[in-house]
Order: structure tokens, then C-alpha cells, then sequence
């Protein structure tokens, strides 16, 4: 069981700065998620704390030991962390069976050959490859090597895991069900886990915390509901699956939300949800807000939009199976509004591209959005 | 298109691939067959003679023959541990370490594999003339007097060793870049140190790469000729490739049937190693080729970097410096050892003298045109053996790879014995047109090498794509594939031209004095000891080579450009 700190971490390639001051907690059995697209500085901070790269700046301890420090030139090798981690490419090796891959990381820990024995068979049993423990390992197919990886990541019970887009080689339900092992797997071992992901659903699912990176800085850091609930930045809500992310001009502000004009006064709208910084009337913002979280309503062609709702045109409609999508153009801004079959059903009269609709925002479920952050 | 004309489509390919596995058959299966035929005949090649198992039982019953025989797993054995073990190391420090100096390792390689190995035995027998070559000086500077001999075992392990490593680090490149970082990465996080992670992991997972090394050393080690010869023979060391040649040309009458013996044998053991290969690798081939190009970063090794930077040093002063500075020296003394005097004399007899005149013009013929019909060989051999539906299509690359089997010297007995028990072919013994020929089979397998991997990268889909835009199958062939194809094609013709120019196994045998070749010519002025003028010849024609490669390289950039820029307009466009 280890905590991992991370303080200041700074890295460069050249004129490329990929880590900018990045500080990081990892509390004692949690499992951190950093989610963020590529370039982001997700893998870079996780090789830096496996002690696989060396930060140019910054310092990051493992449990009580500082393992990398820039100041005081402290390094210390990979092997000499106690860390399991998991390869996007497996790298399992092709010269050993299954057996021999797992057992190599007990046997670098000068471990007896009976209790070895006795260690692999029971993490093989764990990840349900018992059958398969003489195999050679390019014998396997894409998710038995993917739990042999976990197996040989775990079985020397490091004290912390580390997880490098291990899932993005295999097919989507593949996916689903290695989710659940990886995390019955961090919750078995008892120690925290680091994970590196570009997916959204697999952060919010698997994790304790979610880190969001961009850029090589932090945007967010919360429990998946926070995440996904309160985004605290526009990159952050676009990276979480907002499909709506409007600007508009706050017109008045209280403690419990703030009223939003939109441009070319296709209407004004009260939203409640925000926890970034306050804001004050005469500010632009974002409106963060799913497709699904809005209503659709015909309206006259002379009509005035009823309170809390935007007027726009309807320019498109897209069956996706599930859901029904309209495209829906309001002044120069775009909206994406999404709704159930059943929904849709219930709502179809007048809805017809070209039509004059009101686009009624829900205040809890729309975020408002100040971006503080300089790379954003 | 209706279905008759496909039928006839067909039918012209099946004959076409037919033809292909005829040619392949008659130039390079028939001259080894024939080694059985000539082991069994009481005279030379084209006159006659009785059958018989005479020749062949007393070689085989006789003392030398097996002691040449054992001389040559010693030779190969000792080369290829020594030059394996250094072209791992120098490949490691190359594609994982920050060692100062590494970039000079690849382009030291690529000189020493480019000078043939006569040249460089024989500037490595003349530094170490005794008492004037440079390292003989040197030594003598030191001790007084020189303990070292070139011209021994070691001489000819470490000259051997030196050309093997160039070649074997060069193979070795490859799958050490291939090799993805994660498996040296995944070890380190699991506990293992540096060093336990090289010996584990990372030897391992390249063993096939390197086994396959390995065996392809030895085979080339077996049927060295011109080391044994020049540093070999001198000091009474007989290996089989000399004692070859020893029977044909250093005993009167020569013995034929023996000389054949001997080359079967050596066959023989070469396919043997070959199949012990493919028995041991079986299915273990490992892939390590990741995709995604992962960044890595160079290990820094700390002190040990500086003992990198000392071997890269010690392995270019004697790998490239000092047989280049000897040739480049020895070619203006007046006399070879006399470092006084200096003179372009020796030049103006290689421009002048007739004889050398024509050994330069034959050579260039040679080379241009052997290495343009193997390339054109190994093209159809290989589009036939990835396209073709015929049952016969791996038929002529088989062929191909079984001469990988057949050492230079070997060859050329062979291909006496193939042509001149053809009555009409008698007539061709003694021109440059065998020696031509000869060459187009000898390098035949190399110009397979160069241009197997290229074409099997050209997808099917690409011509395909022309097909269904519209393009007759003439014309995506012509317009896609062959365009495709130029590129590799054109390095393949200038490998093996390098390559045949460069032989001296083949011509040692099928020439003769009216129609030399430039390396039968250096070796021959050595042999009667003009090592000056023999320096001066390889001069020349290292100059010739070195002129080529600059021009083709001029051209690469050249074309490059005019790509890019070509490129560039587009996009702006």
C-alpha cells in the first residue's frame, strides 16, 4: 500500500514542454484515473513514476521514499520501486510461457521456486488462465495476454499499480469485462493503482478519482460524479461528452446560479449547476449541457420563447438507433438536442426541419463555465 | 472480358512461370548437380574420361582433406563467437546507450561490408608484411621485434572476424530497433536490473535474429576463400575452400574428381547447419514489431560509456583506418615498405599498362551487367513466388536460396563442370562471358535479398486500385508495380554490381590471363609480389565504387527533393 505524491513535475523533448508543473496525490488504496487526450502528459507522468523517464523538475515519492527528485538528484531505478505495471502492448515476453512471464517478477525478488510455484498458480487461478499457465505467450489471444499482463503486474503484490492504456488494443466488449477484472483486481491487491486512459467511460467507471490533463496541466481533478456532473473547465465538459458547449453573457448573478443571455438574442436561460469560479453580470461564459438534458417544443412563428428557453430552427434530424438527435441552429450557435425513441414519440407533432422551435435548458443540469485556465 | 481470353490468360502465366522454373533450374541447381557428376569422372571437365569412385575414395581417405575439414569449423567457429559477440555489443550501444562516438558504428559497417573481402585480406596480410608493414613497424617501434604474425590462426581469426562483425551488425540492426522498448521496460518494472534485463530479456527475445546471424556467419565463414589464402596459406594452413582450390591448381595433374569431393562436403555441412536452424527456430519467431513508435529514451550507462566509446575507436582504427591508410600508403611507395621515396608511379602503370586497362573495362562490364540481370532475375523470381497461382511458384526462389548453400568457389567448379559437358557451351570456358554468366548466378541470391523485402511491401490492393479505376493489366502493372519497383531496384543493381566486382571465388577459376577481373588482377600482382602496384589497383577501383555511391547518392538527394518540392506545390495548391 503506497501514497504517491507528485510535486512540480516538469518535462520537456527539446522545445516541446510536455509536463508543466504537475502535482498529483494518490491517496493510500485509491485508484487514479488520468484522462486526457493524446499529448497530454498522461503516459509521461505515469513513465516518470515508474521511473522509466526522468522529469526534468519536480519530485515524486512512493510511500515514504522519495523515488525521483530533480533539486536533490535523487533517482531511483524502476526496479528498485516495487511497482507492478501494465503495458498498452502487454509486453509480455515471447522466449517464456505464461508461467515464466509471471513468476519473472517473483523470481527478480530472489523468491523461493516452491513458494514461486505456489504464487503463480494462485494468481492464475485469479485471472482464470490456469489452463493455459505452459502456453507459449503468442499463443494467446488479445485478452488472455491482456490478463496475463495483470497477473505478472500483480502477483510480487507491489504496492502500487500502474496501468498504461491497457484496454485500447482490445474490441469493445472485451473492454466491458476487463474493466470489471482491473478493478476487482486493484480492489483484491489492496494497494492504489495509477491508470492512464483517453476514454471517458473507462475513467468514470474504474476510477476512485479522475485526473483531467491537457496540455501537460491539470484541468480537473474529482470523483467521476464530480467529473461528470460539474466540469470545471469547456475542455473538460467537450472531453466528457457535452455535446453542448454555448457561449453566452451572464445577465444577472446570484449565489444559487446566474441567467445567461445567448448572442443575437435567441433567449435567456437560468442555470444553476456551476462550481468554477464566481461570476458577475456583464461576463462571458460557457453553457455546458447533453442533448439529453433538453426539451424540444414546437413553436409559432411569431411566438416569443417561453422563460428558461432559447428560440432556433431546426436544420437537421439523425435516427442513431437508441435515441432520436436534432440539429438545432439558434441565432449562430449550434445545439444538439437528443431524446428516447419514447420521447420522441410522445414530442413528433411539428417537429419538421425548418420549424421554429423553443429549446428549454433545465437549470440543475446546465453548467455554467468560466475558463481560468491558460491553456484553455 | 470474356471467359475464353481468361483461360488463355492463365495459361500464358503457367507457361511464363514454367520457363522461370526451367532458367532457375539450369543456372542454379545444374552446376551443383554436376559437383556429384565430376565427383564420380576420371578427367577434367569437357574431356571425357570413365567413371569411377576413385577420385572420390582416396580424397575422402586422405588425412588432409579431413584436416582442412576441421580447419574449417575451427576458422568459422572462432570467427563467428568473436565477430557475434562484438556486433551485439556494438548494436546495443548503437540503438540503446548514448555512448560518445556511436554514430560512427553504421557507416564503418557499410564501408567494410562495401570493400570486398579480397582488399581487405589484402591490405591486412600487407600491414603485416613482415618486417614492413605499418602494424609491423609499429610493433617492432615497441618490442624491439615484431611478436605478431598476420599471416596465422590469429591473423585469419581477426581479419574473419573484423568483416563478419561489419556484416553481422549490420543484420543485427534491424531487430534491435524492432525490438519494442516495453519488453526491456516490463522487465525493469518487475525487479530486474540492467544487466539481468540484457541477458533475460532483451538476448532472448532477439535469439532467433541472432541464431539466424549466427548460422548465416558460420555458413559464410565455411567457404571463406581469400582469407585462408592470403594469410592461411603462407603459414600451411589449409582450410577446405583452398584446399579446393590447391587440387585444381597447385597439383599436376589437377584432381578434379577430389576438388568436387570436397565442394559436395561443403555443401553438405552448410545445409546441415541451415536445417539445424530451421529445426531449432521452428515456429519461435518471435514478433517484437510494435506498430506505434514508441519513444525511448538512450540509456545513459554511466562510466561504462567511456569502455563503449573505446571499442567503437579500436573497432574503426582496425577495422577501416589502418587497411585503408595501408593501401592508400603502400600504393605510392616505389617499392611496398621502402617510407621513402614517394611516388604516382605505380598509378600511371595501372592507367598505362594494357593489361590493366582491360581488367578495369571487363570488371565494369561485369558488374553492370551481372548485377542489372540478377536484380531482373530476382524481380520476376520474386513477383512469381508472392503472385503467382501456380503450383510451381516457390519452385525457382527455392532455387535461389539453395545457392546461399554453395560458397563462391564451389560455384565456379560447379559451373566448369555444368558447361563444358555441353559441347556447344565448350566454347564459352575461358571467355569473360562465363565469368559473367557465373557472376548473374553468384549474386543472383544477394539481389533476391535486396529486393524480396520491397516488393512483398507493395500491396496487391495498389494494383487493384488501378484495375478498378479503370487501367488495363498491362498498364497497372506498368504504371503502379514498376514504377513501385525502381527504387529498390536500382540499389539492388548497385549492391550486386559491388558485389560481383568485388569476387574473386568465381573468376579465380573461369578466367583466364586475356580477360582478368580487377581483384584476380590485385591478387595475381601480390602473388608475385608488386604489393605496391597491387595497392594502387585497389585504390582505383575503391575510387570507382566511392565515385558511384556519391553519384547515386547525389541522385537520391536529387530526386528527393524534386519529390518534395513536387509535394509542397501540390499542397499549396
Amino acid at each position: 500500500m503506497a501514497r504517491v505524491e507528485i510535486q512540480g513535475l516538469t518535462k520537456s523533448y527539446g522545445q516541446h514542454e510536455v509536463l508543466r508543473n504537475m502535482s498529483i496525490e494518490v491517496g493510500e488504496g485509491e485508484f487514479l484515473t488520468l484522462l486526457g487526450p493524446s499529448g497530454c502528459g498522461k503516459t509521461t507522468t505515469l513513465r516518470c513514476v515508474a521511473g522509466l523517464e526522468r522529469a526534468d523538475g519536480g519530485e515524486i515519492s512512493i510511500g515514504a521514499t522519495v523515488v525521483a527528485s530533480a533539486a536533490s538528484r535523487i533517482f531511483v531505478p524502476p526496479n528498485k520501486r516495487d511497482i507492478g505495471m501494465v503495458f498498452q502492448s502487454y509486453a509480455l515476453w515471447p522466449h517464456m510461457t505464461v508461467a515464466g512471464n509471471i513468476a519473472y517478477p517473483l523470481r527478480m525478488r530472489r523468491m523461493r521456486s516452491g513458494d514461486i510455484r505456489r504464487q503463480v498458480a494462485g494468481i492464475l487461478e485469479t485471472v482464470g488462465m490456469s489452463a493455459y499457465a505452459q502456453r507459449h505467450v503468442t499463443e494467446l489471444s488479445g485478452g488472455q495476454q491482456q490478463r496475463v499482463a495483470l497477473a505478472r503486474a500483480m502477483v510480487a503484490k507491489p504496492g502500487l499499480l500502474l496501468f498504461d492504456e491497457p484496454l485500447s488494443n482490445l474490441d469493445a466488449k472485451l473492454r466491458r469485462d476487463m474493466r470489471r477484472e482491473i478493478r476487482s483486481a486493484h480492489d483484491a491487491a489492496g494497494g492504489s493503482s495509477i491508470y492512464v486512459t483517453h476514454d471517458q467511460e473507462e475513467a468514470i467507471t474504474l476510477s476512485d478519482r479522475v485526473v483531467v490533463l491537457r496540455g501537460g496541466v491539470v484541468q480537473q481533478i474529482g470523483t467521476p460524479k464530480e467529473i461528470y456532473e460539474h466540469p470545471a473547465t469547456s475542455f473538460v465538459a467537450d472531453f466528457v461528452g457535452y455535446d453542448n458547449i454555448l457561449t453566452g453573457t451572464v445577465a444577472e448573478a446570484s449565489d444559487r446560479g446566474c441567467a445567461v443571455i445567448f448572442g443575437d438574442g435567441a433567449g435567456q436561460v437560468w442555470a444553476a449547476n456551476g462550481r468554477s469560479k464566481p461570476v458577475t453580470a456583464g461576463e462571458s461564459v460557457f453553457i455546458a449541457v447533453r442533448g439529453e438534458h433538453l426539451a424540444v417544443e414546437p413553436l409559432a412563428a411569431a411566438g416569443d420563447p417561453p422563460a428558461g428557453s432559447v428560440t432556433g430552427l431546426i436544420n437537421g434530424r439523425i435516427y442513431t438507433g437508441q435515441h432520436v438527435e436534432y440539429v438545432i441552429d439558434a441565432g449562430t450557435q449550434r445545439i444538439l438536442v437528443r431524446m428516447t425513441e419514447q420521447e420522441h414519440a410522445t414530442a413528433q407533432s411539428g417537429l419538421g426541419v425548418g420549424d421554429k422551435v423553443a429549446v428549454r435548458f433545465k437549470p440543475d443540469q446546465s453548467v455554467v463555465i468560466k475558463d481560468d485556465i491558460a491553456s484553455s | 472480358m470474356t471467359r475464353g481470353s481468361v483461360a488463355r490468360g492463365s495459361r500464358r502465366s503457367g507457361l511464363g512461370v514454367i520457363a522461370l522454373c526451367v532458367v532457375a533450374l539450369v543456372l542454379f541447381v545444374w552446376p551443383v548437380a554436376m559437383l556429384v557428376f565430376g565427383m564420380l569422372r576420371t578427367a577434367p571437365p569437357g574431356q571425357g574420361g570413365r567413371w569411377s569412385t576413385s577420385g572420390m575414395t582416396s580424397s575422402l581417405t586422405s588425412w588432409d582433406v579431413w584436416h582442412s575439414f576441421l580447419n574449417s569449423l575451427i576458422l568459422s567457429a572462432s570467427t563467428v563467437i568473436l565477430s557475434t559477440a562484438l556486433a551485439i555489443y556494438l548494436a546495443w550501444l548503437v540503438t540503446r546507450t548514448r555512448t560518445p562516438l556511436r554514430q560512427l558504428v553504421t557507416p564503418v559497417a557499410v564501408l567494410v561490408f562495401a570493400v570486398p573481402p579480397l582488399f581487405y585480406t589484402l591490405s591486412w596480410a600487407m600491414l603485416g608484411e613482415q618486417p614492413v608493414g605499418l602494424i609491423d613497424k609499429a610493433l617492432q617501434g615497441i618490442f624491439g621485434a615484431a611478436p605478431v604474425n598476420v599471416q596465422s590462426w590469429y591473423g585469419m581469426i581477426i581479419v574473419g572476424a573484423l568483416g563478419a562483425t561489419a556484416a553481422e551488425y549490420l543484420l543485427l540492426l534491424g531487430p534491435f530497433r524492432a525490438l519494442s522498448p516495453a519488453m526491456e521496460e516490463a522487465s525493469l518494472v518487475c525487479g530486474g536490473s540492467r544487466l539481468r534485463t540484457f541477458f533475460q530479456i532483451e538476448i532472448p527475445v532477439l535469439g532467433p535474429s541472432i541464431l539466424g546471424v549466427v548460422i548465416l556467419g558460420f555458413v559464410l565463414g565455411m567457404g571463406l576463400l581469400t582469407g585462408p589464402l592470403l594469410l592461411g596459406e603462407p603459414a600451411g594452413i589449409y582450410v577446405l575452400p583452398t584446399e579446393i582450390y590447391r587440387l585444381i591448381d597447385g597439383v599436376t595433374p589437377a584432381d578434379y574428381a577430389g576438388a568436387s569431393t570436397l565442394s559436395l562436403l561443403l555443401v553438405l555441412v552448410v545445409l546441415a547447419l541451415v536445417g539445424i536452424q530451421s529445426k531449432v527456430l521452428g515456429r519461435r519467431q518471435f514478433v517484437t514489431v510494435t506498430g506505434k513508435s514508441a519513444h525511448r529514451e538512450p540509456i545513459d550507462i554511466g562510466p561504462w560509456k567511456w569502455l563503449g566509446t573505446l571499442i567503437v575507436v579500436i573497432f574503426t582504427v582496425f577495422a577501416l583506418v589502418l587497411p585503408l591508410g595501408q593501401f592508400v600508403l603502400g600504393s605510392f611507395e616505389s617499392y611496398f615498405g621502402v617510407y621513402s621515396h614517394f611516388t604516382t608511379g605505380n598509378y600511371s602503370t595501372v592507367f598505362h599498362q594494357p593489361g590493366t586497362r582491360q581488367a578495369f573495362t571487363t570488371t565494369i562490364m561485369v558488374a553492370v551487367v551481372s548485377g542489372f540481370v540478377a536484380t531482373l532475375l530476382a524481380v520476376l523470381i520474386t513477383l512469381v513466388s508472392q503472385r503467382s497461382q501456380s503450383r510451381l511458384r516457390r519452385l525457382p526462389d527455392i532455387c535461389v536460396w539453395l545457392l546461399w548453400a554453395v560458397p563462391g568457389i564451389t560455384l565456379s567448379l560447379g559451373l566448369i563442370w555444368a558447361y563444358l559437358s555441353v559441347p556447344g557451351l565448350k566454347s564459352l570456358y575461358g571467355t569473360q562471358w562465363i565469368v559473367l554468366l557465373a557472376l548473374i548466378v553468384g549474386t543472383t541470391p544477394i539481389a533476391a535479398r535486396a529486393v524480396g523485402g520491397s516488393i512483398g511491401q507493395i500491396g496487391r490492393e495498389l494494383e487493384e486500385a488501378a484495375r478498378t479505376s479503370g487501367a488495363s493489366a498491362l498498364r497497372a502493372t506498368a504504371g503502379i508495380l514498376v514504377r513501385l519497383i525502381v527504387p529498390s531496384f536500382v540499389v539492388s543493381w548497385l549492391l550486386s554490381g559491388i558485389v560481383a566486382s568485388g569476387n574473386l571465388d568465381i573468376p579465380i577459376l573461369l578466367a583466364s590471363s586475356s580477360n582478368q577481373t580487377v581483384p584476380l588482377l590485385a591478387y595475381d600482382l601480390y602473388d608475385n609480389g608488386s604489393l605496391s602496384q597491387a595497392a594502387a589497383t585497389f585504390c582505383v577501383f575503391i575510387g570507382i565504387v566511392a565515385a558511384l555511391l556519391v553519384v547515386a547518392a547525389a541522385a537520391r538527394l536529387v530526386l528527393g527533393f524534386r519529390r518534395r518540392t513536387q509535394r509542397a506545390a501540390l499542397a499549396a495548391a
